[in-house]
């Protein structure tokens, strides 16, 4: 969830938390149905380790809504945690296809 | 000065979980908001589209349990943080570590030590019945500044022979006096004190008897001593004329009588 949100907010730049829930939903396809509410506690947490910022602003639909941003740590942290996911998920797919071939 | 209030707000941490669960219900109610919106856009009646996105948001108060918790948490994980870098940082300083745990137990014992004294002198009742009605007289002395002097003999007679407002009317003085069995020699706190003291306390001796109002006048000699020199000095023995046989008391120590108890 954390990577997921990082890299929609690099995508995306300052967005809201029912605008990050949204396009998180759609990038996958909707393959991914989430519960949109389970977004903030991720937030909080990328908040309070400081790769991310949030400001109060105005939406495009005229509604006052809670910008997040990402800071360089953040980008730092989307750089490290999408290396990390890569090497783990290329190991989990070289574990499956050697079974395979067995 | 919205700003200022809430950098002051967040740096006292007064009224910061309020704060932070408001600030949370404003941004979920948002976040409804703008999904209610985007919902009448696809055409749904108002009702249906409210339905939908508190639907799909997942139980609200769970949420927030959730956000709560995950704060709560976060604290945790920074105080732990906090802890073990100050503890890293005195094993490397452990000159500043020593003063400053130094420092603590000094304060800590000095608080201890001054809050125990201020207990049994000032909160602790004394250990006499209705000690409420106990009270000290003093004689002044005006010319020298002395509020709380001794009585002069005379007049102590005079306020026992005068005063109604008593029940019980007693004098004691404070003096030290030499300890001797023959082996040891020690100074100790002794107090003089008239025949109705005691009984106007109502202390009851452990054993035999306190003083009789005609030793007040034989100028007797003849002494009772508390429970802890009892203890402490002769081992609590069981025969009272143990005290008169082998204890010597001298209210004037002389070079010849510590001579003696060699």
């Amino acid at each position: 969830m954390a990577l997921m949100v990082l890299k929609t907010l690099e995508a995306m730049g300052p967005l809201h938390g029912y605008g990050i829930a949204r396009r998180i939903e759609q990038i996958s396809g909707d393959r991914l149905s989430l519960n949109y509410g389970s977004i903030y506690p991720a937030l909080l947490r990328l908040e309070q380790e400081r790769a991310i910022v949030s400001e109060w602003g105005i939406s495009e639909n005229n509604r006052k809504a809670k910008y997040y941003r990402l800071t360089a740590a953040g980008r730092r942290q989307l750089k490290q945690e999408t290396a990390d996911w890569q090497e783990a998920s290329s190991i989990v797919a070289r574990f499956l296809a050697a079974k395979e071939s067995l | 000065m919205k700003a200022l209030w809430r950098a002051w707000a967040r740096a006292t941490g007064l009224f910061r979980k309020d704060w932070r669960d408001r600030e949370m219900a404003q941004e979920f109610e948002s976040h409804l908001q703008m999904h209610i919106d985007d919902n009448i856009r696809a055409g749904m009646t108002p009702e249906q589209a409210r339905r939908e996105a508190l639907l799909k948001f997942g139980g609200m108060e769970g949420v927030k349990e959730t956000v709560r918790e995950t704060s709560r948490l976060v604290w945790l994980e920074t105080a732990a943080r906090d802890v073990r870098y100050a503890l890293r940082g005195l094993r490397l300083n452990p000159g500043f570590a020593a003063t400053a745990i130094l420092s603590l137990a000094l304060g800590i014992g000095a608080s201890v030590a001054i809050y125990t004294v201020a207990d049994n002198l000032l909160l602790r009742p004394l250990p006499y019945p209705e000690a409420n009605q106990l009270v000290m007289l003093y004689e002044t002395n005006p010319h020298q500044g002395f509020k709380h002097n001794v009585i002069s003999p005379a007049n102590y007679f005079d306020w026992k022979a005068q005063s109604s407002s008593f029940s019980a009317i007693g004098g004691f003085i404070d003096f030290h006096v030499i300890l001797g069995d023959g082996k040891r020699t020690e100074e100790v706190d002794a107090q003089a004190m008239s025949g109705e003291l005691l009984p106007a306390l109502r202390v009851q001796p452990v054993r035999g008897r306190v003083f009789t109002m005609q030793e007040d006048k034989d100028n007797a000699h003849v002494a009772v001593i508390s429970y802890r020199l009892w203890r402490r000095r002769l081992g609590g023995a069981s025969a009272p004329a143990f005290v008169a046989d082998r204890t010597r008391i001298t209210t004037q120590p002389r070079k010849q009588s510590l001579g003696d108890k060699q």
